[in-house]
């Protein structure tokens, strides 16, 4: 993995705008970025993105032999791949510290947890179970991949039907999807994982952006209490399933509560988009609309480029001007305008302009034009 | 298939005026085009453009930097070794700076700068072939605007968005600068630093930056406002 | 552009929709529906490359593609190469040497026509990246059924009776043959009138590319 590396001046502001209340793209501490999930035409694929994270998810399924321990159990396989599409430091075909850790952060949380009933995935026991993979791949790194990849694992394992079997004598038949109404796999409990971004020990940031993971465990100068990234893991029924803290030793465990507290309320609104989009979907496919991943390509909007959510936001900005309503505000400063400008864009060097204050000038102006003269 | 100026070109493309401009006398080749044996060849898609008398160059949208000589950039100091520091500049390799190449600099006195620094430099080398070196200084000895940047904030963004701003017809800093005040240093390279007097200038100028990639000049103008009017806490 | 439009035309073509610049960390990125069948594909580069395949002369060309679910199989591999020879042929890797370009695509759905969809979006992810190129290329596969008929763009039913299925890759300068793969049996005439008539219809994937960048050229400027 290539080193990716944060200035100083990158570290010293967020650190500063996080301990005055801001955040760079504008949301509250405890505020989400914007959850969409699509699915493609197989049952099992979806695509999640998470403000501008977006991962895959597809899962499968074969027949093969139960483990000797657990003769009448399926078997749950969870596999994450983080290519250089999910951002250019990464390299090819090579395992990262991160795809180990979110490999076993979502087998912690969706097969320890036992969300899942395996025992249902039995067809003979001791010789046949299904065997479930779920394939996550990372198509775009923008900060907390943990929550958007088990939401994805999540969503496609709620959405993925098996094909129906029958068993006549020793012979199992594996019907196809057109002959028998496949079946869902039965879920216990949603369990989702929401990571918490820790600063100088006492600010609690939900949903995390690339930035603010890459920022809150390092210390600097200016602020040496460091923080670190809490993962917490919980069901719609507000059970704990698991908790991991990388980064920084916490001296105050009131913190981990806060951060309990909140990943409740989050939890049972994700499970509930979860379930709500599934059924949407399954409603749709009953009057046979065909949904495909072609339908995430909007071509409506004139630009065939993407449009971005900002990442450097101001907390009211809207992106859509809201263009008739302020109709007074526009007129307010129209009449303003005839005042001639406090500053001035003077050309300096070649690719720069610089404002310079023609009177009042504030002090870091004074600073630059001393710089100036010498 | 041929073009001509001001048409949107893919590559592969190829136009008979710089031909037959080529032809008559000196023709300046800009990005986006190449010569090979028999003609000029458009290597990137885009838009061809052309200024009197004979220069041509292609607009296109990139987001990865190529260094390339003369350009103010905006690099991350990652590394020093010896009397030279790498720079991140967003390049494939990191460019070198000497510690010599800053105003005043002798071997006695050194320049002041840290690991994570942040520095706006000029490409003094810049070839396929060689790594590139960026200095703080103009061909005067002096620093002039470059050097070290303290404090404020440093964002990425599109090369497009960097040249669209710089622009002298685009409004946006023209907008902006009656709004509030702030400094503002634009890398070629795609990054830009920016610091205002307080955090919520330095986001709102951010911002404004970002949300004028899309959007023509009239919305710009309407934008800035929008976004002068949040600041000054008239919409809630 | 919609299906009526291409009616029009003599040849027919699965509908496409793309999106450029859909993953915000990569350097250029591309997804394309032809029809039902839909690939994403990610451009990042030039950047530093290790030193074993580090070449000096040109950059290192490095294409990964990944299926949707299920264990990396041969068949994987073997897009890979034929993405990476026909974009070898595109890139002018001269100009960026000791470097590498890493072209990433992930399958999305496939009803047909896949690896050429996979080409072409590949295509549209270097445009969108602004990676020098010589040219541009375009994909279209074709079919033949049973009664010897020669089908464009096959939808998957079609596939699965076809005698033979031959996919084209064209360059844009002198619609010259780039890569061609095939599978099936067929005579040689056979062939020489499907390359035909996949040249004429690699037009309209040429002119989608022109469009695609028309709609974005405003704000490039």
């Amino acid at each position: 993995m290539r080193y990716l590396f944060l200035s100083s001046c990158e570290k010293n502001f967020i650190h500063r705008i996080i301990s005055e209340g801001h955040r760079l793209d504008g949301r509250n501490y405890n505020e989400s970025r914007n959850l969409q999930i699509s699915f493609g035409s197989e049952y099992g694929s979806c695509i999640v993105s998470l403000g501008e994270t977006k991962v895959l998810a597809q899962v499968t399924c074969e027949v093969t032999q139960p483990k000797q321990i657990r003769p009448n159990e399926g078997i749950l396989y969870i596999n994450v791949e983080i290519s250089p599409m999910a951002a250019p430091q990464f390299e090819a075909n090579r395992q990262t510290d991160l795809t180990v850790y979110l490999n076993r952060l979502l087998e912690k949380c969706y097969k320890d947890s036992k969300c899942i009933d395996l025992e249902s995935l039995c067809i003979v026991v001791e010789e046949k179970v299904w065997s479930l993979r779920v394939d996550i791949k990372v198509l775009n790194h923008a900060g907390n991949l943990v929550e958007c990849a088990s939401i994805a694992a999540l969503t496609s394992l709620a959405h993925f039907k098996r094909p129906d079997v029958t068993r006549s004598g020793d012979s199992v038949i594996i019907h196809t999807l057109v002959e028998k109404d496949p079946i869902p796999t039965v879920l216990y409990h949603y369990p989702v994982c929401l990571t918490f971004a820790i600063f100088q020990n006492n600010i609690l940031l939900s949903d995390p952006s690339f930035i603010e993971e890459c920022v809150c465990a390092s210390g600097t100068e200016e602020v040496n209490s460091s923080g670190g990234l809490l993962v917490v893991g919980m069901n719609q029924y507000r059970e704990l399933c698991l908790l991991n803290l990388s980064g920084a030793a916490l001296y105050d465990s009131s913190i981990v509560h806060k951060a309990i507290k909140s990943a409740a309320d989050r939890c049972k609104e994700i499970v509930d988009t979860v379930k709500k989009t599934i059924m949407n979907d399954d409603t749709m496919r009953q009057k046979r609309v065909r949904i495909n991943f072609s339908d995430i390509i909007t071509s409506d909007h004139v630009l065939s480029l993407n449009k971005k959510d900002l990442n450097i936001r101001l907390k009211n900005y809207n992106a859509d001007l809201p263009k008739c309503d302020d109709e007074e505000m526009i007129e307010e400063f129209e009449d303003e305008k005839p005042e001639p400008s406090k500053y001035d864009v003077v050309p300096s060097l070649p690719q720069t302009a610089e404002i310079i204050a023609k009177k009042g000038a504030s002090t870091w102006i004074e600073i630059s034009s001393e710089s100036d003269e010498d | 298939m041929k073009v001509e100026v001001d048409d949107v070109v893919l590559p592969g493309d190829f136009s008979e005026e710089i031909d037959t401009a080529g032809e008559k006398g000196k023709v300046i080749l800009g990005p986006g085009l190449r010569k090979e044996i028999d003609k000029v060849y458009i290597t990137k898609a885009g838009v061809l453009r052309k200024r009197a008398p004979n220069t041509f160059w292609v607009d296109s949208y990139q987001k990865r930097y190529v260094p390339s000589r003369g350009e103010n950039v905006i690099g991350f100091v990652v590394q020093k070794s010896g009397d030279i520091f790498r720079v991140d500049v967003g390049s494939s390799c990191p460019a070198t700076l000497s510690y010599l190449s800053f105003e005043n600099a002798t071997k006695k006195n050194r320049p002041e700068v840290q690991v994570g620094d942040v520095l706006y430099a000029k490409m003094l080398v810049a070839s396929k072939d060689m790594e590139p070196e960026i200095v703080c200084v103009d061909s005067h000895g002096k620093k002039g605007r470059l050097g070290v940047l303290n404090e404020g904030f440093v964002f990425k963004c599109s090369l497009n968005l960097v040249r669209k701003i710089l622009n002298p017809s685009c409004p946006l800093l023209e907008s902006i600068k009656n709004e509030w005040p702030f400094e503002l240093a634009a890398g070629m390279n795609g990054r830009i630093w920016i610091k205002a007097n307080t955090m919520r200038e330095t986001i709102a100028v951010g911002n404004a930056i970002l949300a004028s990639e899309y959007l023509s000049d009239d919305e710009i103008k309407n934008m800035c406002t929008n976004i002068a009017s949040i600041l000054a806490g008239h919409v809630s | 552009m919609g299906a009526e439009e291409q009616n029009i035309k003599e040849f027919k073509l699965k509908p496409m929709k793309c999106e450029l610049n859909f993953l915000s960390k990569s350097d250029g990125s591309a997804i394309l529906s032809q029809g039902e069948t839909v690939a994403l594909a990610s451009v990042n580069g030039p950047l530093d490359v290790k030193m074993q395949s580090q070449s000096i002369e040109k950059s290192t060309l490095e294409v990964l593609f990944c299926s949707k679910g299920g264990k990396p199989s041969v068949g994987d591999r073997y897009k890979e190469n034929i993405i990476r020879q026909t974009c070898e042929t595109a890139i002018l890797s001269s100009l960026y040497p000791r470097t590498a370009i890493t072209i990433t695509i992930q399958e999305l759905e496939d009803y047909g026509g896949f690896l050429s969809c996979c080409l072409n979006t590949a295509c549209l992810a270097l445009v969108n990246s602004g990676v020098a190129m010589r040219h541009v290329f375009a994909a279209v596969s074709c079919a033949l059924d049973d009664r010897g008929n020669i089908l464009l763009e096959p939808t998957q039913q079609q596939l699965e009776t076809a005698r033979a299925t031959m996919n084209f890759v064209f360059d844009s300068r002198q619609k010259s043959l780039v890569t061609s793969f095939t599978e099936g049996a067929f005579s040689e005439d056979t062939y020489k009138e499907a390359l035909a008539r996949c040249r004429s219809a690699s037009d309209l994937v040429f002119s989608f590319y022109r469009d695609i960048v028309t709609k974005y050229s405003k704000v490039i400027g």
